[in-house]
């Protein structure tokens, strides 16, 4: 009985890691948490993954032109190009 | 309109920042449309709003900031007239039995060992991540990319979603389990 309420589920423990990342959780969840991460290894696994996962989305953010997976088309460019001529002689 | 400052000039920003800027929209909209609308309109916003920059941030990071100011209004808007269609996911935990709330052992995270070895490309990866994102209910998509890609505060989410701070946790925990297995299907073991 005990157990059951220091243990948390995966579904609870992965709900746990998401709400870590943006504030602290209290001592007892974060303790529940650590004990749970310690004994499951899909759990390991998630967290390490959601680490990847949140550093390849900053860096998408900040990719260099080699790096970039869409670039604006010629006709793009020139329709903006334009835009821009147009407001600057405004 | 003459330029404040002589190194800052409008018509180089189109060759200087136009396809890293489209590069940043289009990872966070679906529409290749919607995306170079959205650049359109940044540079437009930027012209009026010329006179009043004073040089404080980089000409980048002023431009970047109008531009992720836009895709916030855009998902503010649209989360209001989309449907929300949230219940068709089923989460890859047991649903009853002993291990309730454990993982379903072919739905649990498999290994990503292989990502150490840096053959993981950015564009390839932000590819599948636009693919993966598109597939999340619009009140998910919008709640992830508002608080994991523009870092939006949570109360302010919560006041524009109309939701509760731990149900804003639960959709981005959701969110996050629908993409982690959409990745690891479309991108992880096909490079494996």
């Amino acid at each position: 009985m005990l157990l059951s309420v220091v243990m948390l589920n995966c579904e609870t423990a992965t709900l746990f890691m998401t709400k870590a990342e943006f504030k602290q959780l209290n001592i007892i969840d974060s303790f529940r948490l650590k004990l749970h991460l310690l004994t499951c290894a899909f759990c390991r696994k998630f967290k390490i993954q959601s680490e990847f996962i949140n550093h390849k989305i900053n860096c998408i953010s900040i990719v260099d032109n080699e790096q970039i997976a869409h670039h604006l088309s010629e006709i793009q460019k020139n329709k903006i190009s334009q835009l821009i001529d147009n407001n600057i002689n405004k | 309109m003459e330029p404040i400052d002589s190194n800052i000039n409008p018509k180089e920003w189109l060759s200087k920042y136009g396809d890293q800027m489209f590069n940043y929209a289009k990872s966070r909209l679906s529409s290749f449309e919607t995306a170079e609308d959205m650049v359109q309109e940044t540079f437009i916003s930027a012209l009026k709003g010329f006179a009043n920059f004073r040089g404080e941030s980089s000409e980048k990071t002023w431009l970047f900031s109008i531009l992720k100011r836009k895709i916030i209004d855009y998902y503010r808007k649209s989360s209001t007239k989309n449907e929300i269609n949230e219940s068709k996911f089923e989460l890859p935990f047991e649903n009853e039995g002993f291990f309730e709330g454990h993982w379903i052992k072919d739905r649990a995270p498999a290994d990503w060992t292989f990502t150490a070895d840096g053959n993981l490309h950015q564009a390839e990866f932000q590819q599948v991540m636009e693919y993966c994102l598109s597939i999340l209910p619009e009140r998910w998509k919008s709640i992830f990319i508002m608080k994991m890609m523009e870092d939006v505060d949570t109360d302010e989410i919560c006041k524009d979603m109309n939701c509760s701070s731990s149900n804003l946790w639960v959709i981005l925990h959701r969110a996050r389990l629908k993409l982690r297995e959409c990745i690891e299907k479309n991108w992880i073991d096909e490079n494996n």
